[in-house]
């Protein structure tokens, strides 16, 4: 089932076009990345998608309720927590929670526990959100998000600010959610690593388009990525791994980043050896963001 | 229905418990005694001038003056009429055994109240009203409040109700903690006492046809009905600034600064005929009731409220209007 339909969406903002056209699906049960750098329109896009910001064009639907038209039925579906998880400060967690689910209808202390359950609060729940930690305004974030029974949970940048301990927590909790209730998770992200971890699909984004929406799997995979030479002496290697590389990096007397198909490691190393170049060592490194935009765009940087 | 005051209910929680409305009673309660202080010292300077007289000699003396003027054939049958009633008030006095220059209790409320309704009290009410939206921005909770399935004229709607609810309050405490405190000065009896209205200002005359004596507590409750008309008005303008402009502190500077310009326009807008139609030269409600002059020739009690009238609807158009499509931007 498809519980977010992203249509030729835009958004101009004075004469600024910040989303020029975006278009993606997601189903249920499936946690889908929303990937890009800060200032690609991530946070646009999804206070277009709950109903801060009206579309200049393109439509958006959840659950088959378009947002604009049917801005109740379409709620009803969603629970989001839009960048920072906000909550009143001056009331408990249990008080917070209380206020939202009067505005889902006649408050219910029973969903209420089973939120607070699900997200291990029930120590410090009468507690003021004053006193919380951040991993643990990102937890009563969710348990708002989750009051309702939404199909559709969109959660902007949700382990910003957090600690790797919870950071890990998060991502086990998210998965089990989409995969053991059902649910849809959107999750924007700036981080590769985190969305690799986390998400089955991934859309990337780059100045308000989506360049590419793939599963994890195939974009992870694909088989360029940063090398690491340590040669001496580095000029005579220069050529050689110029050649074959997308982008490189001087890092110092010796060494060298090069963005390069893994392919032809093996390749370059034959010929610096015949050059009579030393070669020390060859490290391969975790994919970033930049290597699968340089990868995906043929070398545009990313602003 | 039910779901309208659920959300009238998250408001006031949210208004109680961000202590605003804690600090507005502070404010009562500190500065109310130190206004009770000053009219304390006052009564005493005039009761040192009045010497060693007795005020019932005093007030006796004054009744045989009016008598003698009204037997007088010179005096126009107008004039006759105020000191009939002028009469009658300090009779009023001397039967109940009420010293007219030393306010009670309830004289000081009265007082009190008059002086509060263009300036203390608005500014009472601004600090609440002006939170009201700009303070869910500032917050970042306006995000989470407009993101549940609720449509978003009633979200604005139930902060009104809400608004509504602490001003009557707030002119309600007004009035009981100036009437309590004072009380502990000057007594509590009082609620009685004649007061003189009805004047009426037609072409820069006193037009004293209806002049008439009515109980104080009389005068207190409409001069209360004004404030609490001003300060709903004020607090629908409010609102509207807050939805207006992101920034609480921005909002209560723009108040602040319409309604301090208010009070100098008022003192000075005689010449300026145009000011009769902004808000803030229509506040003083009260001074129609006692016969001061208005600040604009032709301004009258059914002018002032309807001119508040208009800026009240036009201001709640605008707030509901730019809320229900207001583009929420970081």
């Amino acid at each position: 089932m498809i519980t977010l339909a992203v249509k030729n969406l835009q958004k101009s903002i004075g004469k600024k076009e910040i989303i020029k056209d975006i278009s993606f699906e997601v189903h249920s049960g499936e946690v889908f990345g929303f990937l890009g750098p800060n200032g690609a329109g991530k946070t646009t896009t999804i206070r277009m998608i709950v109903g801060l910001i009206k579309p200049s064009a393109g439509s958006i639907s959840i659950c088959g309720y378009n947002v604009q038209e049917d801005f109740i039925k379409a709620m009803k579906c969603v629970g989001s927590i839009v960048e920072n998880p906000e909550l009143y400060k001056f009331l408990s967690g249990r008080e917070n929670l209380e206020l939202f689910s009067r505005m889902l209808g006649p408050i219910n202390q029973d969903r209420i526990e089973e939120v607070v359950q699900l997200v291990e609060l029930s120590q410090r729940i009468d507690d003021k959100v004053s006193t919380y930690s951040l991993g643990m305004r990102q937890r009563l974030g969710i348990a708002q998000a989750l009051l309702g029974k939404p199909k559709l949970l969109v959660l902007d940048e949700p382990t910003n600010g957090l600690d790797p301990a919870g950071i890990k927590e998060m991502r086990g909790f998210l998965r089990k959610l989409a995969h053991e209730e059902n649910l849809s998770v959107f999750v924007s992200s700036h981080l590769l690593g985190e969305i690799q971890l986390l998400c089955d699909q991934v859309a990337i984004i780059s100045h308000g388009r989506i360049i590419k929406t793939d599963s994890v799997k195939e974009i992870i995979s694909t088989e360029i990525g940063t090398v690491e030479w340590d040669i001496q002496p580095l000029n005579d290697g220069l050529k050689e791994i110029k050649g074959v590389s997308l982008n490189t990096e001087i890092l110092d007397e010796r060494r060298i980043l090069s963005n390069m198909p893994f392919l032809k490691i093996s390749e370059v190393n034959q010929a610096l050896v015949a050059k009579g170049i030393k070669v020390n060592g060859i490290k391969k490194q975790n994919k970033s963001l930049e290597d699968l935009f340089l990868e995906l765009t043929g070398g545009d940087k990313i602003e | 229905m039910s779901e309208l005051i659920r959300l009238i209910q998250n408001e006031m929680i949210k208004i109680v418990r961000k202590k605003r409305f804690l600090v507005i009673f502070l404010i009562l309660t500190i500065l109310i005694p130190i206004f009770v202080y000053a009219q304390m010292r006052q009564t005493e300077t005039l009761q040192e001038r009045m010497g060693d007289a007795d005020w019932q000699t005093v007030l006796q003396q004054q009744i045989v003056d009016s008598q003698n003027r009204l037997s007088s054939s010179q005096i126009p049958e107008e004039w006759k009429k105020v000191l009939r009633i002028n009469i009658e008030q300090n009779q009023f006095y001397l039967d109940h055994n009420i010293n007219p220059t030393n306010p009670g209790g309830p004289t000081f409320a009265k007082e009190f109240l008059e002086n509060s309704i263009s300036l203390f009290l608005p500014l009472l009410i601004m600090i609440v009203a002006t939170d009201l939206i700009s303070g869910e921005h500032g917050e970042g909770t306006i995000k989470l409040l407009l993101t549940h399935p609720v449509k978003r004229w009633k979200i604005l709607l139930s902060k009104l109700f809400s608004l509504l609810l602490f001003v009557s309050l707030i002119v309600a405490a007004l009035i009981v903690i100036a009437y309590i405190i004072s009380g502990t000065i000057f007594g509590y009896s009082g609620w009685n006492a004649p007061i003189l209205t009805g004047f009426n200002i037609v072409n820069d005359q006193l037009d004293t046809s209806h002049v008439q004596l009515i109980p104080l507590w009389q005068f207190i409750m409409m001069s209360g009905g004004f404030a609490w008309f001003v300060g709903i008005i004020i607090g629908i303008i409010s609102l509207m600034v807050s939805v207006l402009v992101r920034s609480s502190v921005a909002g209560m500077g723009i108040m602040l600064a319409s309604l301090i310009s208010g009070t100098v326009l008022t003192a000075m807008a005689s010449s300026w005929e145009g000011s009769k139609y902004l808000f803030v030269t229509n506040l003083e409600l009260i001074k129609y009731l006692t016969g001061d002059l208005p600040p604009v020739t032709g301004m009258t009690l059914p002018f002032s409220l309807m001119i508040l009238s208009v800026w009240g609807i036009v201001a709640l158009i605008v707030a509901f209007v730019t809320f229900n499509r207001q583009d929420m931007l970081a």
